[in-house]
């Protein structure tokens, strides 16, 4: 489980910045007092425009950043005080596969498995069943940078998943890949409900919020701007469609 | 412990599969200094050998008739002589590569000689012209010593008589010792330059490459400390810079016997060098020297969003590097308590003792305390950066 308690984040503006933003103070607030809870075995969507503050809100749950205020627990887990261990109970999947080109598959996913401090046999015995899951095995040998965008993704699935995490977390999972690519991740996101896991996706692609979550949260300009299930959220819509329901949430705010 | 080692074991064969990398880390250190020695040595060689065989073009006055001096030098060095009605306005033909030189010898040249007096020649040459003036001189020489002798004979004088003191020269320095004193400034501005070099590209690769990859989220979405991950990067760091400054020693010893324009003793000696004392105290400096190269490249190197932008900050820091290095190659400056305390000079001066055997094993140690200081406030340095948020997730 995922619970976030007034969560705050606060940048300090280089010079540079605040010329670039036009702004006159040192600090930006991207994330302000945030509350969120995913449960496990449901699949929970935070949703916003670009620079809502999706992605760092995510990093702030895998503890890559540290919040400015707030709380968060993960896995019954305080983040701040055991960011390791929280990490150990993480999978963390983006968009960008975040791969190394000169490795082989076989070698990234063997090395995140001993990052997790995973044993040999544990480790070779959950490599095997995922990269045959996965279709790997036929190209495990291969360097990273000579495969295909659908191949690096399920590399990328197959080392986000190593560890069998409690916790998976998407950061817009499915932008920029191909119809088919993006279906295997659709994919994985129900295995990951199905087995129990926490899940916390974030999107701005409402077809794919619609199939897939259980509880959603809208996020613009760093705050909630709604945050209940996802049959509520159908249930109270004034729009006749998702995306231009959560268009209007979005222009009611900025007005 | 066991985790620095596994991600130190991933940046090696991640580091040893960029042939970018390699090719600054392995190929350039170990082959510049026996590719640029062979190709100079040979090219240098065979234009002294050309300089020293070919036919020199000669022109002298033809009024001096049955002159001795130049059937001497016709004798002794492949010479043309030209004869001319009058020399003037001819030293353009040298100019113009028509000749080689000129000989002007004074009125009554040959009476001038057999009345014991000082006969004069005007030599018209330009020193740009390889080997025309030794050529000639030589000859001159070996002439004017005939002269000499055939004087001495006929007032039948010892030649003891003319020469009352003779300056016996005996140096007491080693063929060593005079390498370290003049020439044992190259080989640390060698290992300096390599040093750093051969440590920036897997710096420059394994932080702001993470940054451009995208791949530094997901290092630090793992369960390792940022101090693991920092120190794991900074082991192969180090270790690229080591190697590639040895390997960079191994060229320019293997390259100095690749100059066969170079004396034998010279390259004897070279090899005398490289004993197991020498490199020793090298890798001993080099250890403390590369963590330090290491904690100014990392924090750049994580600073920079792109490789171009690393390239741009690392570039003027070379500089940095290059100049202290060059002290010492300059003449006057020792080791002493004050420049065994300023990194890299201190190293470049070091060296050059341990090369002509006769380091202050004292100032040595004060080498070593700068060095690890440095060395130390490298790494803190790099680890103050590395944990701050804002520099690693700068994009």
């Amino acid at each position: 489980m995922i619970q976030v308690t007034n969560l705050s984040k606060k940048f300090k503006l280089s010079k540079q910045q605040k010329k670039k933003m036009h702004l006159s103070g040192d600090w930006i607030t991207a994330v302000n007092d945030v509350n969120l809870k995913c449960e496990p075995g449901r699949i929970f969507s935070l949703l916003g425009p670009n620079g809502a503050g999706k992605t760092t809100t995510l990093r702030l749950i895998s503890t890559i950043l540290q919040p400015s205020k707030g709380s968060i627990q993960v896995a019954g887990l305080d983040a701040q005080k055991e960011g390791q261990k929280v990490r150990g109970k993480i999978g963390f999947l983006t968009g960008s596969t975040g791969l190394y080109d000169r490795l082989t598959p076989e070698e990234m996913v063997t090395y995140f498995g001993k990052l997790n401090s995973m044993n040999q046999e544990t480790l070779k015995y959950r490599r095997n069943e995922l990269f045959h899951t996965l279709g790997i095995d036929k190209f495990s040998g291969k360097r990273i940078g000579e495969l295909s965008s659908g191949m690096k993704q399920k590399v990328s699935i197959a080392r986000t998943m190593i560890h069998d995490p409690e916790v998976v977390i998407f950061d817009e999972p499915t932008s920029g890949l191909d119809v088919i690519t993006a279906e295997s991740i659709i994919e994985l996101i129900k295995q990951c409900k199905e087995q129990n896991k926490t899940v916390i996706f974030s999107s701005h692609i409402m077809s794919e919020v619609d199939l897939l979550c259980d509880d959603l949260a809208i996020i613009h300009d760093g705050g909630i701007l709604y945050n209940d299930t996802m049959d509520q959220f159908r249930a109270q819509m004034q729009s006749d469609s998702l995306t231009k329901e959560f268009i209007r949430i979005i222009n009611e705010q900025q007005n | 412990m066991k985790t620095i080692f596994n991600i130190a074991r991933k940046e090696f064969i991640d580091t040893l599969r960029d042939k970018r990398t390699l090719l600054v880390m392995i190929v350039v250190p170990l082959l510049l200094f026996p590719v640029i020695f062979s190709f100079v040595s040979s090219i240098q060689q065979s234009s002294m050998e050309k300089a020293h065989q070919r036919q020199l073009k000669i022109g002298y006055l033809a009024t001096q008739q049955s002159n001795e001096f130049l059937n001497y030098l016709t004798e002794k060095e492949n010479v043309k002589l030209i004869p001319f009605r009058s020399i003037k306005g001819k030293t353009s033909l040298i100019k113009q590569d028509s000749l080689d030189a000129i000989l002007d010898f004074s009125e009554g040249f040959y009476a001038q000689i057999d009345n014991m007096q000082t006969g004069t020649v005007d030599f018209f040459y330009e020193s740009t012209e390889e080997g025309v003036k030794s050529r000639v001189e030589n000859v001159f020489e070996s002439f004017e010593e005939k002269l000499i002798g055939q004087r001495l004979e006929k007032i039948n004088i010892d030649a003891k008589v003319i020469n009352p003191v003779k300056l016996a020269h005996r140096d007491v320095a080693t063929t060593q010792e005079k390498i370290g004193k003049y020439a044992g400034g190259l080989i640390p501005y060698v290992f300096i330059l390599f040093c750093f070099i051969g440590a920036m590209y897997p710096a420059i690769d394994l932080f702001t490459g993470e940054k451009e990859r995208m791949t530094i989220e997901t290092i630090l979405t793992s369960p390792v400390k940022r101090i693991e991950i920092l120190s794991g990067k900074m082991v192969v760091v180090v270790a690229t810079g080591i190697f590639s400054a040895l390997l960079a020693i191994v060229g320019l010893f293997v390259g100095l016997n690749f100059a066969s324009t170079l004396p034998n003793e010279i390259i004897e000696v070279t090899g005398d060098i490289l004993q197991v004392k020498f490199i020793v105290l090298l890798l001993t400096m080099l250890i403390p020297l590369t963590i330090f190269f290491a904690g100014i490249l990392i924090p750049i190197s994580i600073y920079a969003k792109s490789f171009k932008e690393a390239q741009s900050i690392i570039t003027p820091v070379n500089v940095l590097v290059i100049v202290p290095a060059i002290v010492g190659m300059l003449p006057g400056i020792e080791l002493s308590i004050q420049t065994a305390a300023i990194p890299i000079v201190n190293i470049a001066l070091a060296t050059k003792e341990i090369i002509a055997g006769t380091i202050d094993y004292g100032l040595l140690t004060v080498v070593y305390g700068s060095l690890i200081i440095v060395a130390l406030a490298g790494v803190f340095f790099s680890v103050r950066y590395f944990a701050r948020e804002n520099n690693i997730l700068r994009v």
